[in-house]
C-alpha cells in the first residue's frame, strides 16, 4: 500500500484530507508537530511527503531543505500543502527540490489522490492506483 | 445524509462569510489609532485564517454530497461535528471583531454584580479539559479557599478567563503546565494564568494588549485566532476598574495577572 505522510497540525484539515486518500487506497500517516517530522519520516520511510509550511516546531521549508539533504530521504517526493501561495514560498520550496506546490484554499480535496498518484507515476486515467 | 442540513449548513457558511468580510471591513475603517500597515497586515492575517477553516467546512460537506452511500454514520457524524466546531471559530471571530468596534466606538459595556471568581474559574478549566489531555498538559488550579466575591460581570469575567487559559494552551508544547490562581490582594482579587510556554520577547510585551497582535506561532489544533483577545480582555479588566498585566515565569513561560474589585 502507498503509504503517505502528511505534516499538518490542524486536525481537521488533516482528517479530510486522510479520508479522501484513504478512499483511494492509500496508506496515511500523520504528524503534527514540525520538529517530529524527520524523525518519523526516517521510521515510516513513506512514498511521499504532505508538508504544511506553517508548523509548530519546525516549518516546512527548513523540514524539506533537511529532507534533501538526507541521503536515505532525497528521493521521497514532496508535495507543499499550505495557505501560503507567495512567489517567495513557492520559488523556495522548488529551488530546495519540492515535486508540487498546492494551495488549501483551492485545491479540489477530491482530486488530491489523484495529484498524489500522479507525482509518484501513475497515469492520470489509472484511477489512483499506485503499488508501493 | 438529511439534505436539508447539508443545506442549511450551505446557508450558514455564505452568511458567516459575507458578516465577516463587512466586519474586517469595519473594524479597518474604524482603527483610527492603527498605521495602515498594522491595519494590512492584520486584514491579510484575517484572511490568511479564515481559508483553512473555510476549506475544512467546503471540504466536509463535498464529502458527505459525494460519499453519500459510502460514508459510515460515524464517518458523517465525524464530518458534521469538524463543520460545526469550525463554524463555532468563526462566530468566536466575528463576535471578537464585532466587540472591537463597540470598544472603538466607546459603547462597549459591563454590568458588574458580586461574582464568585473561584466557581467562575474551576467551571471554565474543566471546560478545557479535553484539550488538556489531547495535549497531556499538566494543570494546576490553585484558588484561594476564602476568597471574597469580585464586584464583576461573571459573562465578561468569563472571557478574559477563558481567553487568558485559550492562549497558555496554544503558545504551551504538549506536556507543559498550566497553573490558574486566585487570590486577595488588599481590595481586589487577583487571578493568574501561568504556563510554561515559549515566553513572550520584552519587545512585544507593550504592544500585546494592543489589537491585531499575536506573539508567534500558535497551535491550530485548539483553534484560529483572532489577535484581538488581549485587547478585549484588557478593555473589561478596565472597565471593572482593575488592572492586566504580563510577567515572566521563570525559568520558563509567561504569566498573566488581571485584577477585579472586591464587592463590598
Amino acid at each position: 500500500m502507498t503509504k503517505i505522510l502528511f505534516v499538518e497540525d490542524d486536525q481537521a484539515f488533516f482528517n479530510l484530507c486522510s479520508m479522501e486518500l484513504k478512499m483511494k487506497g492509500f496508506d496515511v500517516v500523520h504528524v503534527a508537530d514540525g520538529s517530529l517530522a524527520i524523525e518519523k519520516i526516517q521510521l515510516e520511510k513513506p512514498d511521499a511527503v504532505l508538508l504544511d509550511i506553517v508548523l509548530p516546531g519546525m516549518n516546512g521549508l527548513d523540514i524539506l531543505q533537511e529532507m534533501k539533504q538526507d541521503d536515505d530521504l532525497k528521493k521521497i517526493k514532496v508535495a507543499m500543502l499550505t495557505n501560503f501561495g507567495m512567489d517567495e514560498n513557492v520559488n523556495r520550496a522548488m529551488d530546495l527540490g519540492a515535486d508540487e506546490y498546492f494551495m488549501k484554499y483551492n485545491i479540489v480535496l477530491s482530486e488530491l489522490p489523484g495529484k498524489i498518484a500522479m507525482l509518484l507515476g501513475a497515469k492520470p486515467d489509472s484511477n489512483v492506483k499506485v503499488t508501493g | 445524509m438529511n439534505l436539508t442540513t447539508i443545506l442549511l449548513l450551505g446557508i450558514l457558511l455564505l452568511l458567516i462569510l459575507f458578516f465577516l468580510l463587512a466586519l474586517i471591513s469595519l473594524a479597518s475603517k474604524n482603527s483610527k489609532k492603527c498605521s495602515q500597515q498594522e491595519q494590512d497586515d492584520y486584514i491579510a492575517m484575517v484572511v490568511h485564517d479564515i481559508r483553512s477553516p473555510l476549506t475544512v467546512i467546503r471540504g466536509s460537506v463535498d464529502i458527505i454530497l459525494r460519499e453519500n452511500k459510502s460514508l459510515t454514520k460515524d464517518d458523517v457524524n465525524k464530518l458534521l461535528t469538524q463543520v460545526k466546531d469550525t463554524a463555532d471559530e468563526l462566530l468566536e471571530m466575528v463576535s471578537a471583531i464585532l466587540d472591537v468596534s463597540k470598544i472603538e466606538a466607546g459603547k462597549f459595556e459591563v454590568s458588574p454584580v458580586a461574582t464568585d471568581i473561584n466557581l467562575l474559574v474551576k467551571m471554565i478549566s474543566d471546560r478545557f479539559l479535553p484539550i488538556y489531555n489531547q495535549s497531556n498538559m499538566k494543570v494546576n488550579v490553585n484558588l484561594e479557599t476564602s476568597l471574597p466575591k469580585a464586584f464583576a460581570d461573571p459573562e465578561k469575567v468569563e472571557r478574559v478567563i477563558t481567553n487568558l487559559i485559550s492562549n497558555a494552551l496554544k503558545f504551551t508544547p504538549e506536556g507543559g503546565e498550566v497553573t490558574i490562581s486566585s487570590r486577595q490582594v488588599a481590595s481586589f482579587v487577583r487571578i493568574s494564568v501561568a504556563d510554561t510556554g515559549i515566553g513572550i520577547d520584552d519587545n512585544m510585551k507593550p504592544k500585546l494588549f494592543n489589537k491585531f497582535v499575536q506573539a508567534g506561532k500558535t497551535k491550530k489544533s485548539v483553534g484560529i485566532s483572532t489577535g484581538l483577545g488581549l485587547k478585549i480582555s484588557k478593555e473589561i479588566v478596565e472597565l471593572h476598574g482593575g488592572k492586566i498585566w504580563i510577567e515572566d515565569n521563570k525559568p520558563k513561560g509567561s504569566i498573566f495577572i488581571f485584577t477585579l474589585p472586591i464587592a463590598k
